[in-house]
């Protein structure tokens, strides 16, 4: 089997399995990131969903004010248009429940597959419309590790 | 006293760097009043054959290439010149301070109008759409793409606005440096720990949605890049 490289980066996939699953799904290759996903370990698991989830942090920061609401709004309204345009997926609710949380505005939400969803979602898009170059994503990445690292373990 | 003459030629030297330091806000108000200037004059004059208008639309260029070239060598003089002249002065921080709030403010200003420029452009974009004249559905299209810039504008002063901010706080009060911002943000969790099974189906979906609307995603590759350096380095070229 062989996997293809992402679009936005020349360079030879990560070694590490969540972050070339995550720089995968980022580029829209679902296939070799699904193809990553089913090779997780447990271990592998909760790193993937600690780096998306300080991915989504990150992005949120650099592209809102903690006090725009309505930017937060107009967002939501733009990922559902372009991703969900049966208006069946995003709950816009929780799309801004999630950004609002991310902003530290909102108090943590369950850990649901629903809710997994729409922040992956917003993800996709957050880092998307910033069209990093290949440079800046690997900027981005780099960040993001550096929180995943910084961040206390789990209980 | 042997160095008073030398301590003078500094300090005439430093007032000197310093007055060439002035004229930096004046040289970039210059260059963008010729890209006003450029601008309009080429909206009016673009493809007329009268040998005035393309002379006026040349000319113009050439006094706007000139200005920003004008406006980078004595940015490039002080910037070098300041360290090495006995009598140049270190930037103020109040000086980038001034410098970036000007920025934000002119950045600010720009995004204000974006939502009410979108509006129109989509009410005009929808009604050529539905029009039956081809030439109405080409405008439409083109509106289209520019409405599909703006929205781009705008996610770039907003990250560029934020970036900003960030840096004048680190710099005016030490707030949120970057090894602090990190510490903060790696505390924040807007979604609990999930099970396995939360995970896989929640990846599962958000993955399949992903790949339905592929075309929306928007990355540059080193090729984009280059290209993008390349055409600027070209448009330089041509306004020589």
């Amino acid at each position: 089997m062989t996997t293809k490289k992402p679009v936005t980066t020349n360079q030879p996939a990560p070694s590490n399995q969540p972050v070339a699953a995550l720089t995968y799904l980022m580029a829209g290759q679902v296939h070799a990131h699904d193809r990553w996903v089913q090779r997780f370990t447990e271990a592998d698991r909760q790193h993937y969903l600690d780096l998306l989830s300080a991915l989504f942090v990150l992005c949120a920061d650099r592209r809102f004010r903690r006090d725009d609401h309505g930017a937060v709004i107009r967002f939501v309204a733009s990922v559902r248009e372009r991703f969900d345009p049966d208006r069946t997926m995003v709950d816009p609710v929780i799309a801004e429940n999630l950004l609002l949380a991310a902003l530290g505005r909102h108090e943590t939400l369950p850990a649901t597959a629903e809710n997994i969803t729409v922040q992956t979602l917003l993800t996709v898009a957050l880092v998307s419309d910033e069209q990093p170059s290949p440079a800046g994503y690997d900027a981005l990445l780099r960040e993001v590790d550096a929180m995943v690292t910084t961040a206390s373990p789990p209980g | 006293m042997t160095d008073a003459p030398v301590e003078r030629t500094d300090t005439a030297d430093g007032q000197a760097l310093q007055v060439a330091a002035d004229t930096i806000d004046v040289l970039r108000t210059v260059a963008l009043a010729m890209e006003t200037t450029v601008t309009h004059a080429e909206e009016q004059l673009d493809g007329t054959r009268h040998r005035d208008a393309r002379l006026a639309t040349d000319r113009y260029q050439a006094a706007l290439h000139e200005a920003w070239e004008a406006y980078g060598e004595v940015l490039d003089a002080v910037s070098a010149g300041r360290p090495q002249l006995p009598g140049g002065r270190p930037i103020a921080v109040a000086s980038i301070l001034y410098g970036l709030q000007t920025a934000r403010q002119h950045a600010a200003h720009a995004a204000a109008q974006l939502s009410d420029l979108r509006q129109r452009l989509t009410y005009a974009a929808d009604r050529l759409h539905r029009s039956e004249h081809p030439h109405a559905q080409t405008t439409a299209d083109r509106l289209a793409v520019a409405l599909g810039r703006l929205r781009d504008v705008e996610v770039s002063l907003s990250v560029g606005t934020g970036a900003v901010d960030r840096y004048v706080d680190a710099l005016d009060t030490g707030a949120d440096p970057p090894a602090a911002r990190t510490a903060r943000l790696a505390a924040v969790r807007p979604i609990a720990s999930p099970n396995g099974d939360a995970l896989a189906i929640g990846t599962r979906m958000a993955a399949t949605v992903v790949a339905a609307n592929r075309r929306h995603l928007r990355f540059r590759t080193r090729w984009q890049v280059f290209r993008q350096t390349l055409w600027n380095n070209v448009k330089r070229e041509i306004r020589l």
